[in-house]
């Protein structure tokens, strides 16, 4: 009776096709050993998947931006005139040209991005973003209570909108000809967009970073490339430490900020409150203050941000990302692009928009690995523009930065 | 003319570099560096996305596949002339984006077309839409806005029975001075702890005073009916429609016009859309004050109570500043005196 064969050195594909060739009613034993062996290969198997889901690393790759400030000034200033022109309807047109010029431009690995949204699909989108603009805004001037009511209605919609107006957005973006996608539910987007925020009330904004680090948590896990996943697993440590960083320095900004402003008032030897010019240049100290604090704030928080959400965020088996953006170069960049907006009236925002491109692209790297020429599309349904449309006109937008 | 690029294969990331070579009507593909004959594609057999800047072209095959290629001039004239020659949109758009002479002058038409849009085409769409506005709707809107109102900010009046009794006496005069065909309006006191001395007016054409105003002109029944007459103009001339209107249509024009490059734009925009609004209050606050002015003799007063009255409404407030005439809702008040004061010397 011990001429039980030594099954531990199988493999498990012979371990398998013995237990399917073998008599059960002769030997139970070995039925079940076999068993027994063939679940514990079952749980090392998809180790091994797993193993192959990691991926191995073949090239580092730099991400290009190749769009000029110059000539995207051009296309967006004769886009707008025609939207100018046209009342408005041009810019289903304007908003396709635009971001096919920006998606076109950015490369990583010799490959680049495409914007694949019609106008006509914008153009619908915007007709009935328009329509529920209009009679929001007139519900809500018509009847306080209605206008309660109606912003409980946008309130409880909006997960939804932000979850249709995300798929339409990656939906329209490819790479390699493969699109993006979205698979956030509305269940989720409820609790991650409204209860979380809304529950950070009760502890005085304190747990604010968890609540904005599970956002982009959810973003980030609900998006694929084709039939492949992106999994992000963010550290609310580090979101904490972002906050408090942008908050205490833009706490102590708007100190000093306030003191220089009163004593430039004092000193320009005026009784402020009594003075008009004085009044003035209170307020107008204060405005720049404000967008001064506001920049700072946001450059600080914004960069320590995108730096750990890309280092902990990865492609499948296709790639893993690495963002090295500098705290004081980027809040350089952010101011510069304030001061230029400003003191050009805004034409400078092609400008703003190629320069913030570009930087954003020198400081991000892709590692590739080598599941990036198996990816396959996903089968999907089409969708409209119309909740991305209604989306941004109720200003719900929500970006990757 | 030789072009290399890459082909697609649809539906996954594979890939391989591919050379296309132009022919008269039709171009054939073949892989790189094998050579190995891919295809032979006639015009209309493929598709391809209207030209955007200096960007690579995509030709779409029919089967799904796609190719990338950098593209010169002559390229992008090839594509462009399609054999059915219908489309032509996109290669001329494209031309405007990239001339000079449009850029230029679309920097200059562009703000013009702006603010001609701001001052003339909103206001206008505005007025007609007011127009359309059911009496039934501005009244049930009345209705709610003023019960919420005193419910959260004010309160009964506690100005004495006779007083009241007096003013509204008065006040019926002076609707029935300018004769409007327009029904429903009625005069109501509240006291408010936060409003301060204040009139406003509801579109159904009931108008509140605070008792804090009543108080301030020392219930001067001339200066109180000439802030009547101000308050009956916003009725008449339904500014209350037309702001709501106007307030939609900014809101839609600067989401629309300027949303697609948003981001940087994002914190300029509740900033603007506030000081635009400010710019069509502060003229429609100017109408209501010519309506005053204009009316004042029909009730029996002249343009010099009115000025009084904003005199009386200026030492209770603080001193303006320059800065008001972007930031504040209202016309300066010293510029509204002053025009009073000239209708008063001009009559």
């Amino acid at each position: 009776m011990d001429t039980t064969p030594d099954y531990s050195a199988y493999s498990y594909q012979e371990l398998c096709d013995a237990r399917a060739t073998i008599d059960e009613s002769l030997y139970p034993e070995r039925a079940q050993q076999l068993d027994e062996l063939i679940a514990s290969h079952a749980e090392h198997v998809s180790d091994e998947a797993q193993a192959e889901t990691e991926g191995t690393f073949l090239r580092k790759s730099a991400v290009n931006f190749h769009g000029t400030g110059k000539e995207f000034f051009s296309i967006w200033i004769v886009n707008l005139l025609l939207t100018i022109v046209t009342l408005g309807i041009y810019s289903a047109w304007a908003k396709v040209r635009t971001n096919r010029y920006l998606y076109g431009n950015l490369e990583i690995d010799g490959h680049r991005f495409a914007y694949l949204a019609e106008p006509l699909q914008i153009l619908k989108g915007r007709i009935i973003s328009a329509i529920l603009l209009v009679g929001y805004i007139l519900a809500v001037s018509t009847s306080p209570v209605v206008g309660l009511v109606m912003m409980l209605v946008v309130a409880v919609l909006s997960p939804w909108l932000i979850c249709k107006g995300l798929q339409f957005a990656m939906k329209m973006t490819s790479y390699r000809n493969v699109r993006f996608g979205f698979t956030g539910r509305y269940g989720e987007a409820f609790l991650v967009f409204l209860l979380f925020p809304f529950l950070t009330l009760f502890t005085l904004y304190l747990a604010m970073p968890w609540a904005l680090k599970k956002m982009d948590e959810f973003i980030l896990n609900n998006t694929t490339y084709g039939d492949k996943a992106f999994s992000a697993e963010l550290s609310g440590g580090t979101y904490f430490i972002a906050g408090l960083a942008a908050g205490v320095v833009s706490f102590v900004t708007f100190l000093i900020g306030i003191g220089l402003v009163g004593a430039t008032a004092v000193f320009s030897g005026s009784e402020a409150a009594n003075d008009p010019t004085g009044s003035v240049s209170i307020m107008l100290g204060t405005f720049i203050l404000y967008f001064f604090v506001f920049t700072l704030a946001s450059a600080i928080y914004s960069g320590m941000i995108r730096n750990h959400m890309y280092e902990n965020t990865r492609l499948a088996n296709v790639a893993t990302f690495e963002s090295d953006v500098t705290v004081g170069s980027f809040i350089l960049l952010k101011l510069t692009n304030m001061l230029a907006l400003i003191f050009s009236l805004g034409l400078a925002l092609p400008w703003v928009k190629t320069r913030t491109l570009s930087y954003l692209a020198a400081h991000t790297q892709v590692n590739i690995l080598d599941g990036i020429d198996t990816v396959v599309a996903s089968k999907e349904q089409t969708g409209t523009a119309t909740a991305e449309e209604v989306a941004s006109a109720f200003d719900l937008d929500v970006s990757l930065g | 003319m030789i072009y290399t690029g890459k082909l697609y294969t649809a539906g996954s990331t594979a890939h391989q570099h591919v050379e296309l070579v132009l022919e008269d009507g039709h171009f054939t593909l073949h892989s790189v560096p094998e050579r190995t004959l891919l295809g032979i594609f006639e015009k209309g057999a493929f598709r391809t996305d209207s030209r955007v800047g200096n960007l690579p072209r995509d030709i779409a095959l029919s089967n799904g596949d796609l190719i990338t290629v950098q593209a010169d001039d002559n390229l992008h004239h090839w594509l462009d002339r399609r054999s059915d020659a219908k489309k032509q949109t996109g290669w001329s758009l494209s031309s405007l984006e990239n001339s000079a002479r449009w850029a230029i002058a679309s920097v200059v038409l562009a703000p013009l077309m702006l603010v001609a849009i701001f001052k003339f085409v909103i206001p206008a769409i505005a007025i007609t839409f007011a127009s359309y506005v059911p009496y039934t709707l501005k009244d049930v809107a009345s209705r709610h806005t003023l019960s919420a109102l005193d419910t959260t900010v004010l309160e009964p009046s506690r100005l004495d029975e006779d007083v009241r009794q007096r003013l509204t006496q008065r006040f019926a005069t002076v609707y029935q001075a300018v004769q409007l065909d327009q029904p429903g309006f009625n005069t109501q006191f509240r006291y408010t702890d936060t409003m301060g001395a204040n009139a406003f007016a509801l579109p159904n054409g009931t108008i509140v005073f605070t008792d804090q105003l009543v108080e301030l002109v020392e219930q001067d029944e001339k200066q109180l009916s000439a802030i009547l007459l101000h308050e009956i103009g916003h009725v008449s001339e339904q500014h209350s429609m037309r702001l709501i209107a106007e307030t939609i249509a900014t809101t839609m024009v600067i989401t629309y016009f300027f949303g697609d490059v948003s981001g940087v734009f994002e914190t300029f925009m509740g900033a603007s859309n506030t000081l635009i609004n400010n710019q069509f209050s502060q003229k429609l606050e100017t109408e209501a004050d010519d309506f005053a002015l204009r009316h004042a003799s029909a009730a029996g007063l002249t343009p010099e109570d009115f000025a009084d009255a904003l005199e009386s409404l200026a030492s209770s407030l603080p001193p303006e500043s320059e800065m008001d005439k972007i930031l504040s809702s209202h016309p300066m008040l010293k510029d509204r005196i002053e025009k009073a004061r000239a209708a008063q010397s001009s009559n």
